[in-house]
């Protein structure tokens, strides 16, 4: 049976063109960019790397290629800190990567400071503001929840830095906003991006530190990356990358997108018992919602029966059955339990969010039933 | 000199004219695990010898042998002639200059004209001029054993590897194993096949209330009991009508009570259709509220006289992990997929349930005993190989 996918904040299917301009470069551009024989590879990974600047809006030179943003992620809490004695400062809505970081620092003795979301899953600048002081030296936020679509404004957060903590580094983790939610590139002095939520394969990423910056490289060894990341350049994923940028900003329809999160939205806002996560501002590509006294889980085991594939938040979330996020948000455990996740991508059609709408109610309806 | 794997049985010793009944089905089971891995296997009475392996297989072939069931240890271990200057050359291999040493000879061949002790003395004095090294003969730090064969040729080896003990798996029959998800019921496996139990894996699901995860746990948890017993089948059992059934029309409290006795009504059917002739499963006095004394009671009385094995019974769970982490089983245990008895479940189960109540619960439904025969008829059957 064919299943109709709605997670694509999760990852998504690799574009055809993507996966061919892959191939090409697996098979016949195959050789090592170090070696002074290869020309024509070095030539595509520096224009994928300008073509992918362009995009975020940065310079060529900005941009390090990673294994994704986890590793970016880590670079920046682990090498951003200028001042080792200062304090870090996160939301409470960061992805893993973060987080978890995060609390490596804290086990090292250095102060992590957490910053509380409102019930919206945004940032909630006024508390976040009264955490930053003189010793703050880096501050992480993210840029669009990968739980929720909630965005955070990262100019705000940037002119609160400037007031309160000149000399402190801000890194956002932008993944679920390229090319996905406009945001203000120039703010962060740190961005992490993904290709496999666009079309793009896993293991590959980039890094853009600030011009003029100087971070000190996680992994060293033989120099890549103007030795900045060392390790072969993923040369494939890179010109993947860069080929899915292109593809999905040709392909992706975003009035089609917005009309389907408004569809799913009204839909599930419509069942009793149903809280839909969302406000005013949020990613139009993802959409989070709680069913309350029924376990997601089950729930998304009958839509995949009848063709479709959503998300239980975060796929690190449902790994660990627990949604940091959410109840960061305030969300009850029992709403939590319920959480469902759905999210879009370019393969994704009105007819399709009609079906998955249908699926959802009389789902819902005969769990209801079931579990009274 | 031919580097070799000595193996040696233990229990296997004690039988009598039975002997060669356990023998064959060891051998068999030796043969089984090393099937893939070029070698010879020479099998003499109470201690056989794997030989004719790559260098590269040594390890692959010491780590099959250490789970077969039947086996007490291996030594991987120089096969020479009886000669003093072959058995001292392949010795003093093991021994290193500036250590203690002691060469601990045996004698199986008691028309070899020096004594054990003579062997010892003999061997060791030539490496001693050999090698700058000491003898100690009560706390050495090198031991190197030389153990001459009636078969007219030496082994000389260093360490001696533990290995699973038990029975041959096979040579007591079969019993059908309760697998879930868990930490418990892997060990009650592994357990009942160290007595010799071939093994029939039994799995209640309950899609979509569990996942397809849930299950896919339970196969790699079924293939690691491969390695103890070989390959076997596993027949996975939904059960999720009839939760749904009990859920709507019986007392909540009995849930748990009313899913026990289903899962006792359904493996006592699939013992009879696999000829086995026991139920094992992974109940421990007390450790949940269904294994108190009145719920083993209520669940075992659907099966009559059948006998039900629950190796696991007085052990405390440290015991259990301690035996699934030594299995290979825990790491898998303990990923967090739903198993069926999670579904529905009560906040507070009966843990003094009676056979009366139970069966009068049972009433409230209508078809249970068609249910399971459409349970077990839709079963489905998966061969778990190594």
């Amino acid at each position: 049976m064919r299943k109709f996918y709605f997670d694509n904040a999760g990852t998504t299917k690799v574009f055809d063109e993507t996966a061919k301009e892959m191939m090409r470069i697996l098979t016949e551009d195959y050789y090592n960019p170090s070696a002074l024989y290869s020309q024509n590879i070095k030539v595509e990974i520096e224009s994928a790397r300008e073509y992918i600047a362009e995009q975020i809006g940065v310079s060529a030179s900005e941009i390090i290629f990673t294994s994704g943003a986890t590793e970016a992620d880590n670079w920046a809490l682990l090498c951003g800190q200028k001042n080792k004695n200062g304090n870090v400062v996160i939301s409470e809505g960061e992805h893993s990567a973060i987080y978890e970081t995060a609390g490596e620092l804290k086990s090292k003795g250095i102060e992590v400071r957490y910053a509380p979301l409102d019930k919206s899953g945004k940032l909630d600048y006024d508390k976040f503001a009264q955490l930053l002081d003189e010793n703050t030296s880096l501050v992480s936020v993210i840029c669009c929840s990968n739980e929720t679509g909630a965005v955070n404004d990262l100019t705000l957060i940037r002119e609160m830095i400037d007031d309160r903590c000149k000399r402190a580094l801000f890194h956002s983790d932008c993944v679920q906003a390229l090319c996905k939610v406009p945001f203000d590139n120039s703010a962060p002095d740190m961005m992490s991006f993904s290709a496999h939520k666009l079309g793009g394969p896993k293991g590959i990423g980039a890094f853009a530190i600030k011009k003029g910056l100087k971070i000190k490289p996680l992994i060293t060894g033989g120099g890549q990356e103007k030795n900045m990341r060392s390790g072969t350049e993923n040369c494939a994923g890179i010109v993947g990358f860069a080929s899915a940028i292109k593809c999905f900003n040709q392909k992706i329809d975003r009035a089609l997108v917005n009309k389907m999160k408004l569809l799913l939205k009204q839909t599930l806002c419509g069942i009793d018992g149903v809280n839909v996560h969302d406000a005013n501002g949020n990613s139009d590509f993802i959409l989070s919602a709680s069913v309350s006294g029924i376990k997601s889980e089950i729930l998304q085991h009958l839509l995949y029966d009848d063709g479709f594939v959503i998300g239980l938040g975060s796929a690190c979330s449902a790994r660990t059955g627990k949604n940091r996020v959410l109840k960061a948000m305030g969300v009850s455990e029992k709403e939590i339990e319920g959480n469902i996740r759905i999210s879009f991508g370019c393969d994704n059609t009105m007819e399709q969010a009609e079906m998955l709408c249908d699926s959802l109610v009389k789902n819902i309806k005969i769990l209801k039933e079931k579990l009274r | 000199m031919d580097e070799i794997i000595v193996l040696r049985y233990g229990e296997l010793y004690l039988k009598g004219k039975n002997r060669n009944f356990f023998e064959s089905r060891l051998i068999r089971n030796i043969k089984y695990r090393l099937r893939d891995i070029p070698c010879k296997l020479n099998f003499y009475r109470s201690r056989y010898e794997v030989c004719d392996f790559a260098n590269s297989d040594r390890n692959k072939i010491v780590n099959k042998l250490k789970t077969v069931f039947g086996l007490h240890s291996l030594s991987v271990a120089y096969r020479t002639e009886t000669d003093l200057d072959s058995i001292t050359d392949a010795a003093i291999k093991y021994v290193k200059p500036g250590k203690t040493f002691k060469i601990k000879a045996h004698r199986g061949d008691k028309r070899y004209p020096m004594t054990s002790v003579e062997i010892g003395r003999e061997v060791g004095g030539r490496i001693l001029s050999k090698i700058n090294c000491e003898v100690d003969l009560n706390d050495p730090e090198i031991v190197v054993n030389v153990d001459v064969r009636e078969t007219g040729c030496a082994y000389v080896y260093g360490d001696t590897v533990k290995c699973a003990g038990g029975m041959p798996v096979g040579t007591a029959g079969r019993g059908v194993l309760l697998l879930s998800g868990g930490i418990d019921s892997p060990v009650a496996g592994y357990m009942m096949m160290k007595r010799g139990l071939e093994i029939t894996a039994l799995h209640f699901y309950s899609y979509p209330y569990t996942s397809e995860l849930a299950r896919q746990k339970v196969i790699t948890l079924a293939k690691k009991l491969t390695e103890y017993g070989g390959k076997f089948k596993l027949i996975c059992v939904s059960t999720t009508a009839i939760q749904e059934k009990i859920h709507m029309n019986c007392t909540d409290s009995y849930m748990i009570t009313l899913l026990r006795r289903t899962m006792m009504k359904i493996a006592r059917k699939v013992a009879e259709e696999c000829e086995a002739g026991c139920i094992i499963n992974g109940e421990s006095l007390a450790q949940v509220a269904s294994q108190t004394l009145s719920g083993i009671t209520v669940s075992n009385e659907t099966v009559g006289g059948f006998p039900v094995f629950r190796p696991l019974i007085g052990m405390d769970k440290e015991e259990i992990i301690e035996i699934s982490q030594k299995i290979d089983t825990y790491e898998t245990s303990i990923l967090p997929y739903e198993d069926c008895c999670t579904v529905f479940l009560p906040d507070s189960p009966a843990t003094k349930p009676t056979i009366e109540r139970a069966i009068k619960e049972e009433q409230k439904i209508e078809n249970l005993d068609e249910m399971i025969e459409e349970a077990i008829k839709n079963r489905e059957v998966i061969m778990i190989e190594p």
